[in-house]
């Protein structure tokens, strides 16, 4: 019965699974990452984003591209100038020609 | 800043130092930080960003005023990290990109878990795991990322940056990011947030 059921689960899902997948997967991600770094021309961004509404996969790829993005520029510190830095910079030129 | 009319070069040292303080300072923290990012290290960060600025200085003659003084500031940067740091500090192992390329045409990567696991595990990071995972990447890859993602430069901008063409910039981009999408998981997967789809 196990077998049976696991059997199911693994045809009809991964039957699911190919079904949605964007059949132009690669293209889509070129033009994602160009959308998410604000490189992309407006007539891609608004064929995209009517893209998504349409193909799942895609629509999962823009959420996840997004989100590490965001990690980024989110939660990875910036470290603190040293105190004296600026100052040591400003004598150097000081005393340059 | 400078007077219609009157180039750099005219400029006596108060006016030079006047343009530097106003112009190439604001930038300490970005130049700190992309310093702080490709050696790892605050001494050598501190020096890397004071002979930037020194170089700046000196040859400020070939800025021209009102353009982008932060890429051109990082450009230097990044140059002499090459020339004079990297030089002298035990040489990283060069990415040989067309490998890599090859390897992640294969497709993202060998982890397949849902998507939603996936941006719930990404969200789920704190910003020492990101660190880490950053940190693990080549330098190559670690710069690229942070010259985009943090300091926010334009394609054309890092091109000149690196001294790479466009199309490099694009691909070398694209792999340091699949390479972070592969740390981030793994990293999330020990941690056990997620869990491998078999």
């Amino acid at each position: 019965m196990t077998h049976e059921i696991s059997r199911w689960i693994k045809k009809n899902l991964v039957t699911r699974y190919i079904k949605t997948e964007c059949p132009e997967r690669r293209k889509c991600l070129q033009a994602l990452e160009e959308i998410l770094d604000n490189e992309a021309p407006e007539d891609m961004e608004s064929e995209y984003k009517a893209h998504i509404d349409q193909c799942w996969s895609c629509f999962q790829d823009y959420k996840l591209e997004r989100a590490i993005r965001q990690l980024i520029k989110i939660k990875l510190e910036r470290k603190p100038v040293p105190d004296k830095l600026l100052e040591v910079i400003k004598t150097r030129i000081s005393e340059s020609e | 800043m400078i007077a219609m009319g009157e180039s750099i070069q005219q400029l006596n040292k108060a006016g030079k130092d006047k343009l530097f303080e106003m112009e190439l300072l604001p930038h300490l923290s970005s130049l700190y930080n992309f310093a702080y990012s490709l050696t790892s290290n605050q001494d050598d960060s501190d020096d890397l960003v004071q002979e930037t600025f020194l170089k700046a200085y000196k040859f400020l003659n070939s800025y021209q005023s009102g353009t982008n003084a932060k890429a051109w500031l990082f450009r230097i940067l990044k140059n002499s990290f090459i020339n004079d740091y990297r030089k002298s500090s035990k040489e990283p192992p060069k990415v040989d990109y067309q490998e890599v390329e090859s390897y992640y045409n294969s497709d993202d990567v060998d982890i397949k878990m849902t998507t939603d696991l996936r941006v719930d595990a990404v969200n789920g990071m704190m910003g020492d795991e990101v660190a880490m995972a950053l940190n693990n990447l080549d330098v190559d890859y670690r710069t690229i990322i942070i010259l985009c993602d943090l300091e926010g430069f334009k394609y054309e901008e890092m091109a000149k940056i690196l001294d790479i063409p466009i199309g490099t910039v694009r691909s070398r981009l694209h792999r340091a990011r699949q390479l972070l999408k592969e740390q981030l998981l793994e990293y999330s997967q020990k941690m056990g947030f997620t869990k491998r789809k078999n």
